[in-house]
């Protein structure tokens, strides 16, 4: 635990500033251009008054945005769609209660929304925003995970239809995905992307399930209980750049890790309710420095881990305003450390960046 | 020794269950869904039945960290979850124990179908019917007197003790649900819910004795499914509340509605299917009142008075699904008198006492309404004023009319007589024919809704069907025998003029016309009839069954025609 302080404090000398808050800004490939037309929610972190932890501690997250719709990050409804939302009464651009959010590798954005019973897709290079719904226009009632595949694909989950989607580069619709094992209640999904292999938890069953890109199951690993490799109520999960599968097994209230084959590797996390436990950890991540990022709805806060459990910091706690939460649930985190927050009951997703360099 | 271990123990209770209520007195929780920990259970024997507690109850945590990255968390970040004070909370979001439910039925742990739509805004009166899009509001202080009327809640202080507030008065999860004991399904605190829960804090008058809460009528298992949401596939009034409304997110209709176009909660029964007349079909017809062609915009409490851009008809703008009776217990008022209307005087009312009144809610002084059919002299699109019993002439729907010499008439009607606007605009398959179909307007295969044929062409051969309509009061044969206007047959038969080219069917209005030129319904059609060659255009009464007509009409000059 020392050790790894000492090495942060080693490397700190990086001192925060408004134009390295810029060039943070501009580093997010969801805003077209670095032209500062950038409205609102970003103004605070422009000053540079929103970082964590607070002084006299080492800043390492910084505020980048927030938003509730296409508005918000300069996209227009087409004319159909908007045609659409007037005729059916419904604005559906606006997030409702998003529950996970992925960008694809061809910088889409994409919010799964039990709200509007589908996925928001907000294209920001193009201007478009676009709600992705079942085929043929069936609702999506429950999607509540994302992963995203190396040509631009998307996978969601949806845990009431029981069922793995696919939307692929530039479809209008979510086609169903054939697996060779019928699924329960399937939440989070991850990638091996190299592989293409899909990792699917099935809540529903208390397990993992891993497929072949083409489908074909591979293993499954878990079943229901306590001990190393069991779960109970297993959600989200996640592929970090080491290769090691992330799983928040959230009635178990821990996390574990698994390799790329499912051998369990390690496990952190009990019961509480301060900062450090993990009451009910959903969403997961890890930044490129391996740092795991753990969404819990009981705290309302996002959790900071290193690889090995050990604990590192709070961010959030139960309100409105900027790195605050409202049972906040789904995580993303892009190969330039931006993290995407899926605050659920704010009907919201909030913009961080971890700038805190190498901790090693 | 023996003491100490004592109250080891229950300091271990004391932290794993903060709510300071020990396990033991909820005896029912075993083996239901909330039993999270039923499979668990062996292989954590040390912690015996309270690991169960844990789930829902946050342990108290027994030490304290800041996270390496921080030693300057300030001590808000360490309070218990449960225990931020509510007033420091911004208004219409879920709180209190509603988050502990929200937190694993967010369709990740547990299937979503809670609450999707945050809840915008607090309790002022109007706001609320917004915010329970899909899904019964929680959260929210349950004040009768700041929420809408239309809810009809109970007084807090009447509330049956199984449906409890939260210490700040506000519905919860916990108001329906106890998370604790699965005694009656869906961890629901009252048995058979759908009749007795809804209606613990929702009063909706006259529910009690409504075919909706009564009728023994099942589904005959054609037709889409009549109750999407329920396991039950019982009688209507084994359904009660769950004919229309499902608590929770599954219909995304307003009002908790099933289903999200207002008239399928209604129509999804009212088929032939469950209801035994089929009204569905009625608004196929050429002519009906237009029920689809609005979604979202009828308000539970709308003004009485629409403005042009609301107008609407919605089912329930006739019908109160609250406290509707079967017909012949209500001597054929199938709609009820908890709806609002307008009165003879042009006065709004909430509450109706005949059925025009209903209808002259949108037919009468109302904007927006539409033009009549048949151009007259005398044009008037308000059909309050057509009806008004000062009227030179009007048909007796408000009062009898004023017209002692109708020999027409047929048995049992007289010139005392009241009919209703159900009496000519009606079904074509009205029971009052003897049909199979509902009474009441709701569409016919004739123009303007009408329960039977009324050509109003120029040039139509007299038939008895021609003008079916008007013969069904008054004798074909007595008209035709010029019983009472001398030039009828003439008129009819022969030169093939409708009835409607003189007669306008309604009234004229005091405003407009005269008793001296506008007695017996006269009021020209402007399409058919002309002003004469001197310019003349109208008809002189000159007593009983007896005037003179000044124009023209079939290329025939009337100047001073008269008839006696």
């Amino acid at each position: 635990m020392v050790t790894y302080t000492a090495r942060i404090v080693l490397t700190s000398k990086h001192k925060w500033s408004s134009a390295g808050v810029w060039a943070a800004i501009c580093s997010l490939s969801l805003i077209v251009s670095c032209a500062p037309a950038i409205q609102g929610p970003t103004t605070r972190a422009e000053t540079g008054e929103l970082v964590w932890p607070t002084a006299p501690s080492k800043q390492r997250l910084a505020f980048v945005m927030s938003f509730s719709g296409a508005e918000d990050l300069g996209v227009r409804k087409r004319f159909l769609q908007r045609l659409r939302v007037i005729v059916s009464g419904r604005r559906q651009e606006r997030l409702v209660r998003p529950m996970a959010v992925v960008e694809s590798t061809d910088n889409r954005l994409y919010v799964a929304d039990p709200g509007v019973r589908g996925v928001h897709l907000f294209d920001v290079d193009k201007g478009r925003y676009r709600l992705i719904q079942g085929e043929n226009g069936e609702p999506l009632p429950s999607p509540v995970g994302l992963a995203a595949g190396l040509g631009g694909e998307v996978y969601v989950t949806d845990s009431r239809l029981a069922a793995l989607y696919i939307i692929e580069r530039g479809d209008t619709e979510a086609t169903r995905v054939p697996l060779e094992a019928l699924l329960s209640q399937p939440t989070g999904v991850a990638l091996d992307r190299p592989s293409g292999r899909i990792y699917l938890v099935d809540t529903g069953s208390h397990e993992i399930k891993i497929f072949a890109r083409d489908g074909a199951l591979l293993r499954r690993i878990g079943g229901r209980g306590t001990g190393p490799g069991q779960f109970n109520y297993p959600t989200m999960v996640w592929m970090s750049d080491a290769g090691e599968l992330l799983v928040s097994d959230s009635l178990n209230f821990r996390t574990q890790v698994f390799d790329t084959e499912g051998n369990f590797l390690r496990q952190f996390g009990t019961a509480g309710d301060r900062a450090g436990y993990q009451p009910q950890s959903k969403g997961i991540a890890s930044d490129s420095h391996g740092h795991v990022y753990i969404v819990d709805s009981v705290l309302h806060a996002v959790q900071i881990f290193d690889p090995s459990g050990m604990f590192l910091y709070r961010l959030g706690l139960q309100g409105e305003a900027a790195g605050e939460f409202w049972l906040p649930s789904g995580i993303f985190i892009d190969e330039r450390d931006t993290i995407y927050v899926a605050d659920s009951y704010n009907g919201r997703i909030q913009v961080f960046k971890y700038t805190g360099g190498d901790p090693r | 020794m023996k003491r100490f271990g004592l109250s080891g123990v229950i300091l271990l209770v004391f932290h794993l269950a903060p709510m300071n209520v020990p396990a033991q007195e909820y005896p029912n929780l075993e083996d239901t869904r909330h039993d999270l920990a039923l499979y668990l259970r062996p292989t954590f024997p040390e912690q015996g039945d309270d690991t169960r507690c844990v789930f829902c109850h946050a342990p108290r945590s027994h030490s304290l960290s800041l996270g390496l990255w921080n030693e300057d968390q300030p001590d808000h970040l360490l309070v218990y979850p449960y225990d931020r004070p509510s007033e420091d909370m911004p208004a219409g979001k879920p709180d209190g124990s509603s988050l502990v439910c929200l937190g694993c039925h967010d369709g990740t742990i547990a299937l979503g179908d809670v609450v999707s739509r945050t809840q915008s805004a607090g309790t002022a009166r109007g706001v609320a019917r917004t915010d329970i899009s899909d899904g019964h509001p929680v959260s929210l202080p349950y004040d009768p007197g700041e929420i809408n009327e239309s809810m009809k809640l109970e007084s807090r202080d009447r509330l049956p003790e199984q449906v409890r507030l939260d210490s700040e008065g506000k519905i919860q999860c916990t108001t329906c649900h106890d998370p604790h004991d699965d005694t009656y399904g869906n961890f629901l605190v009252m048995a058979d819910s759908a009749k007795t829960l809804c209606v613990a804090c929702h009063q909706k008058s006259n529910w009690d004795s409504s075919a909706h809460n009564s009728a023994s009528a099942t589904w005959n298992h054609r037709g889409p499914d009549p109750w999407p949401f329920t396991k039950s596939r019982g009688t209507v009034a084994e359904h009660g509340c769950a004919n229309c409304h499902t608590p929770h997110t599954a219909g995304d209709g307003r009002y908790l509605l099933n289903l999200i176009n207002e008239e399928d909660n209604c129509l999804s029964c009212h088929n032939g299917n469950v209801a035994r007349t089929d009204i569905s079909s009625e608004f196929n017809k050429v002519s009906h009142h237009p029920v689809e062609l609005t979604t979202g915009v009828h308000q539970a409490d709308e003004a009485v008075y629409l403005s042009p851009s609301d107008r609407h008809v919605e089912c329930v703008d006739c019908h109160d699904p609250h406290s509707a009776r079967r017909a012949e217990d209500d001597k054929g008022f199938v709609f009820t008198t908890d709806i609002p209307g307008i009165d003879v005087n042009g006065a709004a009312k909430t509450n109706i006492a005949a059925e025009f009144e209903m209808c002259f809610r949108c037919h009468g002084d109302g904007p927006g309404r539409r033009a009549m059919p048949t151009p007259r002299v005398h044009d008037q699109s308000n059909v309050r004023l057509q009806f008004d019993n000062g009227n030179p002439s009007f048909h007796p729907v408000v009062a009898p009319g004023n017209n002692p010499d109708v020999p027409s008439l047929i048995a049992p009607y007289a010139e005392n007589s009241i009919i209703g606007c159900s009496d000519c605009h009606s079904g074509d398959a009205s029971s009052k024919l003897g049909g199979q179909g509902p009474d009441g307007p709701h569409g016919s295969i004739y123009a303007s809704l009408l329960i039977r044929n009324y050509q109003n062409q120029a040039r139509t051969p007299e038939s008895p069907s021609a003008y079916a309509l008007c013969y069904s009061c008054h004798d074909r044969t007595s008209i035709l025998a010029d019983e009472s206007f001398t030039e009828h047959r003439l008129h009819i038969s022969e030169n093939g003029t409708p009835c409607s080219a003189c007669h306008d069917p309604h009234g004229i209005s005091f405003t407009q016309g005269s008793s001296d030129n506008n007695s017996h319904l006269i009021n020209f059609d402007t399409s058919i009839v002309f002003p004469n060659s001197n310019n003349d255009f109208r008809f002189e009464d000159r007593g009983n069954q007896a005037g003179a007509c000044f124009l023209a009409c079939h290329n025939s000059n009337h100047d001073d025609l008269s008839y006696q």
